[in-house]
């Protein structure tokens, strides 16, 4: 079989060609990524060239530009392109472990668990140990979303095998719990409190700042020099746990890392952005389908991926009914939704074709 | 020197004991068949001597040292499993999974050559760009056949090396059966040894350099296939009248009645 007649699936994935053509997808997805960028800069209220962006951007720019880049326009530009990566990579992480392209914290749980701890900070813990409420809410929601991740895991999985029913199920359950306690704790919410409730639920970048741009920047940044040696890793645990550990794979550690980077790439950003969901879903799977599933091409895809999906969801949530607002969360389920239904289908077309 | 030694080791699951005081030794050059009715054990003794199972009691050595004491990344240069079947999470490619149980420490400059041969080896050449999923299940054990004789080929070790195979033909059809035992006697020599479970007691017989029977939690039988395979042997432990002879072309065989 000569290498040209392979479809363009398969082309990209032969050993002579695999590390050229990744290369390649990358830089697509990064002009991607900046193309997304300057479109949700541009676009607003008041319209910018690019010209003047990047004049701006180069310090050359009128006051007017300036404010509307540096102060309204970027941070959340970049908060929305840091939100989507670490959702987007969350996804490809969790679905790893788990073995499974259903796994999403959305779907499973996670990002409900990470808002139920961030609501109870805003709630109940005013203040604690001297710092606002507010300070606490990227911890509350990174310890939420491990306690899930870690009920989720020791609930689906067993002799290292996921059980996909169980998984579903089990983030069905924990996702009604949730969504119950947060749902008691508006009986006790102040009305400010009330209305912040679309925030958790649905999410918002609204509240874009430098500062949350940094701080959710900063664990996406930290994973990066591990994504080498965890990319091996997931590939390795795609044959089984079992299988994976005979490979020489130190497995418990494996799932450890996994388990607390997904709960805090998820955590911190459900507590700047509330609940954005599906781009942990749609994008690695998206990516698979195109590149195939190798982690070492589709860890930093999905990043890329999550990014230009986040913030052109967000342009578009802030241009579509403007000068109102919609909610992020509705945009990404509209995408993401009768995609996970597709999933859904196609999945069962493949299990019965191979009964 | 033996490669793997296990001495008296226990395993039950709840109150019923599974494997009771076992041992054995095995090293390399030895094609050791393990064979047994449904439910002997064979699995999960295969899976204590791989590392995969805890025995409730008795111990586990590799090389002379006992199993808990070698990392696991140390153990996988020197010994591979193929389970009884793989199923893989995600659509990789042959090619893709070929690479998959390659140690961190292994070189990887032969590595081609060693992805070729197995290929070659294991009657899968056409397969590379193919999805592992949408195989069939004999040519997916194939593949992971394949893809474990990469893992021991890339360690580049002149130690002597484990091969465990649970089942390795199962799955396949007779001209796979045939070929995939005759490649796993031509590769047992003085660097490397292999324990198999079988099913079908005429590989046992022809292909492997000794046999041992697990009925009941013990050891029936231990020894050269065709001095051990009795009839006698066979009907007691398989609950099946059996006969031996010799056919046309000269090889023994069992047979029930």
């Amino acid at each position: 079989m000569t290498s040209e007649a392979l479809p363009f699936r398969q082309a990209i994935r032969h050993p002579d060609y695999q590390v050229r053509l990744g290369f390649l997808c990358l830089t697509l997805l990064f002009a991607a990524v900046c193309a997304a960028a300057l479109l949700s800069i541009s676009l607003g209220a008041v319209s910018l060239p690019i010209n003047e962006i990047v004049s701006s951007i180069l310090g050359q720019a009128d006051q007017r530009s300036d404010l509307i880049v540096w102060t309204i326009r970027l941070p959340r530009t970049l908060l929305a392109g840091v939100i989507g990566g670490s959702l987007g990579l969350s996804g490809a992480i969790m679905q790893g472990l788990f073995r499974n392209p259903l796994a999403d914290p959305g779907l499973t749980g996670v990002s409900a668990g990470a808002a139920l701890a961030a609501v109870i900070v805003v709630v109940l813990g005013q203040n604690a140990f001297g710092m606002q409420a507010n300070d606490w809410l990227p911890l509350a929601s990174f310890c939420g979303g491990l306690a899930v991740t870690v009920i989720l895991y020791a609930v689906a999985t067993s002799d290292g095998r996921t059980s996909v029913t169980r998984m579903l199920l089990a983030g069905i359950a924990i996702g009604s719990v949730a969504g119950a306690i947060t749902g008691l704790l508006i009986f006790v919410a102040s009305e400010q409190q009330l209305r912040e409730f679309t925030f958790w639920t649905l999410g918002s970048l609204g509240g874009a700042t430098w500062y949350k741009f940094f701080l959710v920047g900063v664990f996406l940044v930290v994973t990066v020099p591990i994504w080498q040696w965890l990319a091996r890793a997931l590939d390795k645990l795609a044959l089984g746990e079992t299988e994976a550990a005979f490979a020489g794979l130190p497995v418990e550690r494996v799932k450890m890392l996994a388990i607390v980077l997904t709960a805090l790439l998820t955590g911190v950003s459900v507590s700047v952005s509330g609940m954005i969901g599906f781009v942990g879903l749609v994008v690695p799977h998206v990516l698979r389908l195109v590149a195939g599933p190798a982690h070492s091409f589709l860890l930093p895809a999905s990043v890329l991926l999550g990014a230009t999906l986040v913030m052109l969801a967000d342009t578009f949530s802030r241009t579509a009914a403007a000068p109102a607002e919609l909610p992020i969360g509705i945009v990404t389920a509209c995408l993401g939704g009768p995609l996970f239904l597709w999933m859904l289908l196609r999945d069962r077309r493949l299990s019965n074709g191979l009964a | 020197m033996a490669l793997v030694e296990i001495r008296d080791v226990t395993f039950s699951r709840g109150a019923r004991t599974i494997l009771d005081a076992i041992s054995f030794e095995v090293g390399a050059g030895e094609l050791v068949a393990i064979i047994g009715p449904n439910g002997a054990g064979k699995s999960t003794l295969l899976n204590i001597m791989a590392g995969a199972l805890q025995p409730r009691s008795g111990s586990v050595f590799f090389d002379g040292r006992p199993l808990g004491i070698w990392s696991k990344s140390d153990i996988a240069l020197r010994r591979a499993v193929l389970a009884q079947s793989t199923q893989m999470a995600f659509p990789f490619t042959v090619d893709e999974t070929l690479r998959l149980s390659v140690p961190d420490k292994a070189r990887r400059a032969e590595l081609v050559t060693h992805c070729k041969r197995a290929m070659a080896e294991t009657g899968i050449m056409s397969f590379g760009p193919r999805i592992v999923q949408e195989l069939s299940g004999g040519e997916q054990q194939r593949v992971h056949l394949a893809r474990v004789l990469v893992q021991l080929w890339s360690c580049g070790s002149s130690l002597p090396q484990m091969l465990f195979l649970d089942e390795p033909v199962s799955g396949l059809d007779l001209k796979h059966q045939l070929s995939t035992m005759k490649l796993v006697r031509s590769l047992v020599g003085e660097s490397l040894g292999a324990i198999a479970v079988v099913h079908d007691m005429n590989h046992a017989m022809r292909f492997a350099t000794r046999v041992i029977c697990i009925a009941d939690g013990a050891i029936a039988s231990d020894g050269p296939p065709e001095s051990s395979l009795t009839p006698e042997l066979l009907e007691n432990v398989f609950d099946v009248p059996m006969t031996k002879f010799r056919s046309e072309s000269g090889a023994m065989l069992v047979a029930p009645h």
